[in-house]
């Protein structure tokens, strides 16, 4: 199929309009209309869209790529294949400490393998000791800058970095959590840390990382996005923030939606994650939080670990999980989350953050679409699914509602439900 | 003595919690046996016989390897000892491919020590079926043998033994010290409340749990207070490093509020007793003094019962219809 080839996806309801065929050609959508299928040219691919929603493509702001020399975690084709059959259509390719984007070389050599924007490393190495050269790294093509998961411990240093970055248009996306309260902690401080004889971190270390971070976005005027809130008290911050003209955003992770503290009574490693699962009630409060609109995106936060890593005790295996192919269903089905809401806060809120424009399914738009079945039952695969990683603690789980297509850039990478060559 | 025991319990040992307070009341009445059989001449009975037994000690412990090794013989099991620092987890290899090397040899249960909590319960999900994992002391989380031996040795020292039907109904415990990073305190707590004891945590708050919400306990930071009415004193190492996490002020003022000497010993009623899980930290949290001349220190005692605990344990979780003698 070459990319003139044109696509039909025939029998959805479209986001936004209703009832209707999309047509697809030269990558963008040529036609939104009733039966649009009958009087396709000879030779286009029809996908059939019965009985499920037309989106536009899915969005991640926190994705591990894996990165060189990372290969044993994840591939580039990997993660394409992934988030082909996760509905993602694009993705903040986050630099992290095993692989940091910190250089205009690496800025070069992960433009060749990583679709879609990158955000590179603040500190060298993220090692939060001297900043990345942001100038020479914003002359080659980066705009976001991130923290890579770690924290920057001292407020100086974070201060210069974000007055340095916002002086060259850069913007921000961060970790807010403190790290010298419950240093060590590798679980939410409460009553299942005790119980476990884990040791815990405090919610209040996120509440005092965002207001650390809050102040230092008004002293310098940085545009920020703060990444996996989990703290309800932590999210009401950020919304009284932004009430008052700061430019800030925020998401919150899937896991954090999913899970509670109390899952870590296995000492399941995938259930460790960075900020740690809180309280049901605070997950409760998260979810509202979200319904609530009072953040931008939920995100993946997809986290490839080796099976090795994650084979460790709990308190010394890497945080994190796998979630670029179950973060939809998830939302839906784990969390209660309206469809509609969902593809909003996966995608049209993400791309707001990225500060693209609006995403209407309208004549001329980008031919990045997801077609996602809301009846679809199905189980996550014991290997994880294409990642070349397994780590999620949603493995063998039934879950409701499932991405059927997707077409990134006007070609096919999922269809009905297999992954094509036009993901690799 | 010719019964054949058929246990009902569960497969692993892992935690207290975990097997409640039916099975802990069972291991108990069955460690009476085991106490008997260590008093004969000929310390050995052959109800294990053909079993192996690995002790996979991933954290350094002489007195708890030692007593599972005794068990284990006295039983007539074979014991195969694996120790972290001789091993190749120092050349890299992982826990689970360890964990599967020895299972590979031929094993019915591991017992495991570990200093990162919940390893046992990591290890359960590899082993393979039928066998057991003894939970030989994990992280802050929990040390099962160390609570049975401890509530035994009570029960012991009140009634002669375990008997149908003894318990520790009405009996005041305090357990004084490092709660919070301390496996002995939460299986200890559980074990003591299962038996029926009311049990008391003294410690500065800094040393105990950040929630107790769900814990059978009430709490003091005041020792010389409660001192008076409690009829067990079960004393908890603490560790000099909790000066440098900055938990304590100085050790002198961890003794000044929590150290038994003796002014306090004096302070305790007649016929109360001391316990301890050794190793003792002789000068903090008991005085060498109070440790050789009270005359109801019952350490000697725990020590001794530790191996009967064990080879019930172990008869509990293996013996599933074998006579005893």
């Amino acid at each position: 199929m070459s990319d003139s080839t044109q696509i039909v996806l025939s029998g959805g309801t479209v986001h936004g309009v209703g009832p209707a065929d999309v047509v697809i050609g030269d990558g963008v959508v040529a036609a939104v209309g009733p039966d649009l299928a009958a009087g396709a040219r000879d030779g286009a691919v029809v996908l059939d869209a019965t009985g499920c929603l037309v989106a536009p493509g899915l969005i991640d702001l926190l994705t591990d790529t894996g990165g060189p020399g990372q290969q044993e975690r994840e591939t580039p084709t990997a993660i394409r294949r992934a988030a082909a059959a996760g509905g993602y259509t694009s993705m903040l390719v986050t630099s992290t400490a095993a692989a940091p984007i910190d250089s205009p070389a690496a800025v070069a050599e992960r433009r060749e393998v990583d679709a879609g924007p990158l955000a590179g490393a603040l500190t060298v190495g993220h090692r939060n000791l001297e900043l990345a050269p942001m100038r020479m790294m914003v002359e080659a093509g980066i705009s976001w800058f991130t923290d890579g998961g770690v924290v920057v411990p001292s407020a100086d240093l974070l201060r210069h970095a974000l007055e340095y970055g916002t002086a060259l248009g850069a913007r921000f996306a961060l970790r807010a959590d403190l790290v010298d309260l419950g240093a060590g902690g590798v679980m939410h401080e409460g009553v299942w840390s005790s119980r476990l004889g884990l040791p815990g971190r405090p919610e209040a270390a996120e509440v005092l990382g965002v207001q650390r971070l809050l102040a230092l976005v008004e002293l310098t005027g940085a545009r920020v996005h703060v990444h996996t809130l989990s703290s309800p008290a932590a999210v009401q911050l950020v919304a009284q923030a932004r009430r008052t003209g700061l430019a800030v955003t925020a998401d919150v992770g899937i896991n954090h939606l999913l899970f509670s503290d109390e899952d870590c009574a296995g000492y399941d490693p995938c259930h460790r994650f960075e900020p740690p699962l809180r309280p049901a009630a605070d997950r409760e409060a998260l979810r509202q939080a979200v319904l609530d609109g009072l953040v931008d995106a939920v995100v993946a936060d997809h986290v490839p670990c080796t099976p090795q890593d994650k084979e460790l005790p709990f308190d010394q295996a890497p945080p994190g999980c796998i979630g670029l192919e179950t973060t939809l269903a998830a939302l839906v089905d784990g969390c209660g989350m309206p469809l509609e809401r969902a593809v909003d806060l996966l995608g049209n809120g993400p791309a707001r953050v990225l500060g693209q424009q609006a995403r209407a399914i309208t004549v001329g738009a980008p031919a990045d679409l997801v077609v996602i079945d809301p009846t679809a039952q199905w189980e996550v695969p014991h290997d994880g699914g294409h990642s070349c990683s397994s780590n999620t603690a949603l493995v063998g789980r039934s879950l409701r509602s499932r991405v059927r297509h997707t077409v990134n850039g006007g070609r096919i990478t999922l269809d009905d439900t297999t992954v094509t060559e036009g993901a690799r | 003595m010719t019964a054949a025991f058929e246990p009902q319990g569960p497969r692993h040992l892992l935690s207290l919690e975990d097997i409640g307070p039916d099975a802990i009341t069972e291991i108990l009445r069955l460690t009476d046996r085991f106490v008997e059989v260590n008093e004969r001449s000929i310390p050995r009975v052959p109800a294990l016989r053909g079993k192996t037994i690995a002790t996979c000690f991933f954290e350094d412990s002489t007195r708890t390897r030692m007593s599972f090794e005794t068990a284990a013989k006295r039983l007539s099991a074979e014991v195969l000892n694996f120790s972290a620092g001789s091993s190749s987890l120092s050349k890299g290899e992982s826990l689970r491919d360890t964990i599967e090397t020895i299972g590979a040899m031929g094993v019915d249960a591991f017992v495991v020590r570990h200093r990162s909590s919940g390893v046992p319960e990591q290890i359960s999900r590899w082993v393979g079926e039928g066998v057991s994992v003894l939970n030989g002391g994990d992280g802050w989380h929990s040390h099962p043998t160390q609570g049975l031996l401890d509530a035994y040795t009570l029960v012991e020292h009140l009634h002669g033994g375990a008997g149908t039907g003894h318990r520790l109904d009405g009996v005041r415990i305090g357990i004084v010290g490092d709660v919070r990073h301390s496996r002995v305190a939460r299986s200890d707590v559980t074990a003591f409340a299962a038996m029926g004891a009311q049990v008391t945590l003294i410690a500065p708050s800094t040393l105990l749990p950040a929630s107790l919400e769900g814990w059978p306990v009430e709490v003091t930071h005041d020792f010389d207070a409660i001192l008076p009415d409690l009829d067990v004193i079960a004393l908890l190492r603490v560790q000099r490093e909790r000066l440098a996490d900055g938990l304590l002020p100085t050790m002198q003022d961890y003794v000044e509020g929590y150290g038994l000497d003796a002014r306090r010993a004096d302070l305790m009623g007649q016929g109360t007793v001391i316990i301890h899980p050794g190793p003792v930290v002789r000068g903090i949290e008991v005085t060498s003094e109070v440790l050789e001349t009270h005359p109801r220190v019952l350490v000697q005692r725990q020590v001794a019962n530790g191996v009967a605990v064990r080879m019930a344990v172990l008869f509990w979780l293996l013996g599933s219809g074998v006579d005893i003698t």
